[in-house]
């Protein structure tokens, strides 16, 4: 009987330069995939479309591919959603008020919070504050939470938390307010979104 | 006078036989491929025929999701150890592969980066292009980097030693995405069977085509891209085919009645699967007769 013999003098002490080279290549690929993913990723997500109102006197750039609504102005200017997330959609939304030389925001932000007490299950105002952000304008925020549940009583979905900022900036003859409405589970995460679209927010 | 003796052997010597003291992998990598196709069939149309119950249908998916692990078991580990030279390392690659898919490889992939997030509305070649590098440079490159680290220099004997770890690790990333996602969607088992398919059908074709740049360069002299070549060509075509099957494979949205297109998506796989292990044991066997080739080869 005769075994197939084990070649010992393929026992390798040292590596070629051929094999290093090799292996520099393969971990550098590696690399510059993650690097390329993460470029990829910041590149997509900060691909924007334009709104244009100039009766109002606002430009905006949203995120490519959320849903786009106009209103009156009853209820707000324009708002975009992400139809893509699943449950609750993440919603910007900017509306005007019309205000005089006494309002002040923390009188807007209480009309506000009555109204929304109404109408929103389990409404809290978590904390009103100067804005920090790097958007150039003088404004104030607030933050709040509520429960949504689907409007359908037939659909089995789960009550969810949502957070909700408004950004809150007084002109001579009214009150721009910008909000944000996530999930509270991905508020973060879009808060990055809603800065950027904040920035890049004109009022004429 | 000079006796004469002529000597007559009860049991005439027979021709020596050959004997083959490593397990056979391609044979097993093949069993365990047909193992898992079969299974595959038999858990897509399951529903069909037997309602399972809403409480063990999270429990089936599980077991499909371990089915890949337990034929390893059972076609490669197991013979492994009844082997005249085992491979000894085959169970460590498996565990420290399972770890670095765990702790490295989904959390880049799914928490960090959030490919699926933001890639799903994208266009086809940017698609292709995502998904090469996201399912497939990402995983090659660190199933390639336990090999490199653990086994590639000394324990890659003959090119089968380099099929038979890169199964290892293939079955141990595909295990830990496969629980993940039965874990994470609690998907039905028909579901589950179709999606743990795929992913392992990919993960081992993509290992097979690294562990031919992997054996070469350990036993030949080919150009130092090869090894790149490879696990950009397997990641590759690993972007087709996740393009493939997401964008013909399932349900489109439409005004008529619509339906997930599983035995499709099943047919892509399996062709996938059948293709490339042909042609990587086509290249395996012509780069072994090479080698043979240029051994007995007095010129060479």
């Amino acid at each position: 009987m005769a075994v197939i013999e084990i070649l010992d003098e393929l026992t390798q002490d040292t590596i070629t330069t051929r094999q290093r080279w090799s292996h520099y290549i393969t971990v550098a690929l590696g690399i510059l995939a993650v690097v390329i993913l993460i470029n990829l990723r910041a590149n997509i997500q900060s691909a924007a479309s334009q709104y244009v109102n100039n009766a109002e006197g606002i430009t905006a750039y949203y995120p490519q591919n959320w849903l786009l609504e106009e209103s009156d102005g009853t209820d707000y200017i324009f708002r975009v959603s992400n139809l893509r997330e699943i449950g609750f959609k993440t919603t910007f939304q900017v509306s005007v008020e019309p205000v005089n030389q006494l309002t002040t925001s923390r009188t807007i932000f209480d009309a506000l919070s009555m109204q929304r007490a109404q109408n929103l299950t389990a409404f809290r105002r978590l904390s009103i504050e100067p804005y920090t952000g790097s958007a150039d304008f003088e404004a104030t925020t607030a933050n709040y939470l509520y429960v949504a549940t689907d409007t359908n009583p037939f659909q089995q979905s789960v009550p969810v938390v949502v957070r909700g900022i408004d950004i809150l900036t007084l002109t001579r003859d009214q009150a721009v307010i910008i909000t944000m409405l996530s999930n509270a589970d991905t508020f973060e995460e879009n808060l990055v979104l809603f800065e950027q679209f904040v920035n890049r927010l004109e009022l004429r | 006078m000079e006796s004469q003796f002529k000597s007559q052997l009860i049991a005439p010597p027979t021709q020596e036989e050959e004997v083959y003291p490593y397990r056979r992998a391609w044979a097993s990598i093949l069993s365990e491929s047909a193992l898992i196709t079969v299974a595959t069939l038999v858990f897509m149309f399951l529903p069909v025929f037997v309602a399972i119950p809403a409480a063990l249908a999270q429990w089936v998916a599980i077991a499909i999701a371990l089915l890949p692990f337990i034929a390893w078991c059972a076609f490669s580990w197991i013979p492994e150890s009844r082997a005249q030279a085992p491979r000894n390392r085959m169970l460590p690659v498996f565990i420290l592969t399972a770890l670095v898919a765990n702790a490295i490889g989904y959390p880049l992939v799914y928490r960090v980066l959030q490919v699926e997030l933001w890639s799903s509305q994208q266009e086809l070649v940017n698609k292709v292009v995502i998904y090469t590098l996201a399912f497939g440079i990402v995983p090659e490159s660190l199933k390639y980097l336990v090999l490199r680290y653990t086994v590639w220099l000394n324990q890659f004997r003959t090119r089968y030693d380099a099929i038979a770890y890169s199964a290892a690790t293939a079955i141990a990333y595909a295990t830990v995405l496969n629980l993940r996602y039965v874990f994470d969607s609690t998907p039905p088992p028909d579901i589950a069977a179709l999606r743990i398919f795929g992913t392992t059908t990919l993960q081992v074709t993509g290992s097979l085509i690294v562990a031919y740049g992997l054996a070469e360069i350990r036993l030949s002299k080919p150009s130092p891209l090869l090894v790149p070549g490879m696990v950009t060509l397997a990641s590759l075509i690993t972007g087709i085919v996740f393009t493939l099957r997401g964008n013909i494979a399932n349900t489109r949205l439409g005004l008529s009645v619509s339906y997930p297109r599983t035995i499709f998506n099943y047919a892509i796989t399996v062709m996938v699967l059948g293709g490339i292990a042909l042609a990587m044991i086509f290249l395996f066997q012509t780069a072994e007769k090479q080698s043979i080739e240029a051994e007995t080869d007095p010129n060479a």
